[in-house]
């Protein structure tokens, strides 16, 4: 800019485009209207900004911080003659302070997935207090008589309903447990058993058939009693809403959060450290009752031989319940989980 | 020096807009994007479209004025963080209590999931809505920002009506939908303190529409009958036969449906431009109005070319399609008459404070 230089100007009061004369005028530059030579703005240096990048060959773009929707189209060539009176300019906009901004955006917005995603699962525990029994249990209404019905239906033979009931009983006033619990046996080959919400036991006719004596039966059904008392299903379900809040961010996918309880529920399985606790918890309570609690370890010992030795495929109970330290409690040595023809009575179930 | 008003000098009273950007710093862009989407587990997404969409504004100008992009990628995280808590999370409550209800009370859940799917529809027309109306305020010519008014259940329920309309007329009351959403959205539009105007009538359209219609029609029913040929032994042959009637079947099915679509295409894409040419054509801004000069070739040209680059480069490449329809749009569209900008004041809505967050959730199409 030797003198002046010619460009064009908005004001941001209208979207008229005004002929204008630049010039340097001390540390400002002046804007005269060229066709009747009055004065539109001085701007100074220090409030002149760039609105787009600086890019060779392409006309300058400013504003300034005082009249920020204002707009003034200079000729590249007054680029050095601008610099004089405004050396910090140079950054366009995108650039030095808004890319700060941006960066501190960037990070805040990690920070606040990643303390999500870290802390929810810390987080799962408490908040699963809040979540009221009632609830719980019409989860439970909703889901249970329907997977009961999809397993291969209930077997109610009054007996073997008492014996397990009884048991079930015993360890729950032992150890103050409120429940409620509600037991069912289902006619099916699988071998295994699934703590449903809502206080909801549901074994399979297969894990009694496998299982070598009323111990190891008491051992698994102390075991879904954990699960239940410490709400390992409410803890998992907020978890999973939690990662299903982030992956809907992240991906922009909300069919995972919308799927809802159904597919949260269909595998009825817990996390290693929940299987872990629930193991733990299930030799306690069997021992505060001065029961027998060497049968869980047995059960899954004699599983794993069985398996290894190729006798049986990988049951069920061993692929949703995934090894743990807890398996390797060898438990404690008590009174029996019942008699001998209440056993006789829970074998034959589902026979009839 | 001094900048000449582009156009003036060859027509008039034409102007056109001009589209400055280069593919070379498309490519640098979405390369430096990608990079940061990868380093920040794609957290970075946001800022990355904000880049994209500040490059394809200020390439556009218009009487040698840039269009500015004023949008952050915080606005379109937060925008999104918002969309969830609002509206996705309760849908969930509302989808769980209607599986906790399906075994106890089966006619209020249905009644209840019916509610839901019409929610969830509903979704689609307030997301493009509002996702219209951050661009706009967010977008700048000459210090003077644009804005969308007019209420989002306005156009969320003739979007609803209008669209489930179309299966009970059998598409035939397309070119009225199109005509009643482009006049609420056109209406609503305005660049400063002026909004644009609409005066087609869908009845214009209604003729081009048959001529794209009961051809197609024609196709899709000749392809069928042809394809369905060899099936006709179905009924002759032994059950346990079929399934080979079947697959004999399927090979000249499926070079059918490909020699149909290869007919529908060109004929879809010639209603598609006459379509946007009528809607243009009645469109008026102040004293000026619109044109286009895009014919269904180049339309055709564009979007096959677009479907190529962004298949072999797995998406990748979406924003580089994205500047070459802009491309298009700014070498065809033809705006006539003398604009008087001076009469144009600053608008007065602020426009909303985060951005477009339910659009990005549902994914109803970028651009």
């Amino acid at each position: 800019m030797t003198d002046e230089v010619e460009g064009h100007f908005s004001d941001g009061r209208s979207a008229a485009r005004h002929e204008v004369t630049a010039r340097l005028f001390g540390n400002a530059l002046e804007l005269r209207r060229r066709d009747d030579g009055s004065r539109l703005a001085v701007w100074p240096g220090a409030e002149l900004r760039l609105t787009a990048p600086l890019r060779r060959g392409a006309a300058l773009r400013l504003t300034a911080t005082s009249q920020p929707e204002a707009r003034l189209t200079l000729p590249e060539a007054a680029l050095p003659a601008l610099r004089r009176i405004a050396p910090r300019m140079t950054a366009p906009p995108e650039a030095a302070r808004r890319r700060w901004v941006m960066l501190a955006g960037v990070v805040a917005a990690m920070g606040l997935l990643v303390g999500f995603y870290v802390g929810l699962p810390l987080a799962a525990r408490p908040l699963a207090q809040f979540v009221p029994p009632a609830w719980e249990a019409r989860l439970g209404e909703g889901v249970v008589p329907s997977l009961i019905e999809g397993l291969g239906g209930p077997c109610r033979d009054a007996a073997g309903m008492a014996a397990l009931g009884g048991l079930t009983e015993r360890i729950a006033t032992a150890n103050g447990l409120d429940g409620p619990f509600h037991l069912h046996v289902v006619r099916s080959r699988g071998v295994n058993a699934l703590a449903a919400p809502g206080g909801h036991i549901i074994l399979l006719d297969g894990l009694v058939e496998e299982a070598g004596g009323p111990e190891e039966v008491a051992g698994v059904l102390a075991h879904e009693m954990a699960h239940i008392a410490h709400r390992h299903l409410v803890q998992r379900l907020i978890r999973d809403i939690g990662v299903g809040v982030v992956a809907t961010i992240l991906v922009g996918d909300p069919s995972g959060l919308l799927a809802g309880v159904g597919s949260m529920l269909a595998g009825l399985s817990y996390g290693r450290d929940d299987e872990a606790d629930a193991d733990a918890t299930g030799i306690a309570y069997l021992e505060t009752a001065g029961l027998d609690s060497t049968g869980l370890a047995a059960f899954f010992r004699r599983l794993e031989a069985r398996e290894k030795g190729g006798g049986l495929a990988l049951p069920e109970i061993l692929r949703s319940h995934p090894p743990s330290g807890g398996r390797a409690m060898p438990g404690k040595a008590g009174a029996p989980a019942m008699t001998q023809d209440e056993w006789r009575a829970v074998t034959r179930m589902c026979r009839r | 020096m001094g900048q000449t008003v582009f156009g003036r000098k060859t027509h008039p009273i034409e102007h056109r807009f001009a589209f400055t950007g280069r593919g070379r710093e498309m490519v640098g862009l979405i390369v430096k994007n990608l990079v940061l989407i990868i380093l920040t587990l794609s957290i970075y997404q946001f800022w990355a479209i904000a880049n994209i969409r500040r490059f394809l504004w200020r390439n556009t100008s218009f009487l040698g004025d840039p269009v500015e992009y004023t949008g952050t990628g915080l606005e379109l995280f937060l925008g999104v963080v918002k969309a969830i808590l609002i509206i996705i999370l309760p849908l969930m409550v509302l989808n769980i209590g209607i599986q906790l209800l399906a075994t106890s009370a089966p006619v209020l859940a249905i009644v209840l999931g019916l509610v839901l799917w019409l929610l969830l529809l509903l979704l689609v027309p307030i997301a493009l809505y509002r996702r219209r109306r951050y661009r706009l305020s967010r977008t700048l010519w000459r210090g003077i920002r644009a804005s969308l008014e007019g209420s989002v259940l306005g156009y969320a329920w003739r979007w609803l009506t209008l669209t489930l309309l179309v299966p009970l007329t059998l598409g035939l009351i397309w070119p009225l939908r199109s005509v009643i959403l482009y006049r609420f959205t056109t209406g609503n539009t305005a660049f400063g303190d002026r909004k644009f105007e609409f005066d087609g009538r869908a009845g214009a359209l209604f003729g081009p529409f048959l001529l794209f219609v009961a051809p197609a029609i024609l196709i899709i029913g000749a392809v069928s009958t042809i394809a369905a040929v060899p099936l006709r032994g179905l009924q002759a042959v032994p059950p346990e036969m079929a399934p080979e009637v079947i697959a004999a079947a399927m090979p000249p099915a499926f070079v059918g449906m490909a020699l149909g679509a290869l007919l529908l295409w060109p004929l879809y894409s010639w209603w598609r431009v006459r379509e946007w040419r009528y809607l243009l054509d009645h469109t008026r801004y102040g004293g000026l109005r619109f044109r286009t000069d895009v014919t269904t070739l180049r339309y055709m040209l564009l979007i096959l070319t677009n479907l190529l680059l962004v298949a072999f480069t797995f998406g990748l490449a979406l924003p580089y399609a994205w500047m070459r329809s802009l491309r298009l749009i700014c070498d065809t569209v033809v705006v006539i008459g003398e604009p008087a900008f001076d009469e144009v004041g600053q608008s007065r809505a602020k426009g909303p404070r985060t951005g477009e967050g339910l659009a990005s959730v549902l994914d109803v199409g970028e651009f």
